[in-house]
């Protein structure tokens, strides 16, 4: 069996998708909400602080809240203010900093791979700061959920108790570390090939 | 002693190449190296040579690596 190879494809494809996730991830996660809030739309939000699935019957919605409880509680706020609005896009502009910043550094990774130069030193770093994004990344974002949802909470529900948790992302954890190790290896090899320029 | 940087090898190509009569292009097809490759190494830009690449220089102008090379002594 041939194993698959990188070609020019590939690299155009892979460059592509990296563009479009460094960009579309800002749009969906602050561009959608931004112009929801802008509409005067009702503020939507999933709970996740309050350790349940369906809404328990000491919590009173608020004025202006509506309440569905399936897998998870779904708040919807009519005119929910400007500090429930911002509390719910902060996620998203942490998770967008996190993309766009991973996607962009990637980018200029993959560029040099494809000019046959894969092992320079700026390529070492790249990946460096990109495992370091990764693992603090996931972390605000989580924190930033876990901010948004006291928040909404506060907001929407009357006697609620939401507590402040957020939870590692083990497959965040995971990439951040192969990241890291990538990046050793990207340094190793600019070592080498610092080794072998002027060998004739 | 240890591993100085940057080295102290003086590279003779240039002084060979006159005494047998050949030019830098003609050593270069002779052996099958590139004339860039061969230009780094007579301009003293080289950090070292493959001993395949020793081996033919020193069969194509019939010298030996010592003639080739010295070093240069310390500067204080």
């Amino acid at each position: 069996m041939r194993l698959p190879f990188f070609d020019r494809l590939d690299f155009l494809m892979t460059k592509a998708l990296l563009a479009i996730v460094g960009v579309g991830v800002p749009v969906i996660s602050i561009g959608w909400p931004l112009v929801n809030w802008l509409r005067k739309e009702p503020l939507r939000w999933t709970l996740e602080g309050l350790g349940a699935t369906t809404v328990p019957d000491r919590l009173v919605p608020l004025g202006g809240v509506s309440l569905r409880g399936a897998d998870t509680i779904t708040v919807r706020i009519e005119d929910a203010g400007a500090g429930a609005w911002m509390a719910t896009l902060l996620p998203g502009l942490l998770l967008s900093v996190a993309v766009g910043l991973v996607a962009w550094l990637l980018l200029r990774v993959v560029q040099r791979i494809e000019r046959g130069e894969p092992f320079v030193s700026a390529s070492a770093v790249a990946l460096r700061l990109v495992g370091a994004t990764i693992l603090l990344g996931s972390l605000a974002v989580s924190l930033g959920l876990g901010a948004a949802d006291v928040v909404v909470t506060g907001r929407a529900l009357e006697g609620a108790d939401p507590d402040f948790g957020f939870e590692v992302n083990f497959i965040a954890f995971v990439a951040a570390l192969l990241m890291l190790a990538l990046a050793e290896a990207f340094a190793q090899g600019a070592r080498l090939q610092k080794d072998v320029e002027g060998l004739v | 002693m240890p591993v100085e940087d940057p080295h102290r090898v003086v590279c003779h190509l240039d002084e060979l190449l006159a005494a047998q009569g050949l030019t830098l292009t003609a050593l270069a097809e002779s052996i099958g190296v590139s004339i860039v490759n061969l230009s780094v190494l007579k301009n003293q830009r080289a950090k070292a040579v493959r001993f395949s690449t020793l081996t033919a220089i020193c069969d194509t102008l019939g010298c030996t690596p010592g003639d080739l090379f010295s070093v240069d002594s310390p500067t204080r």
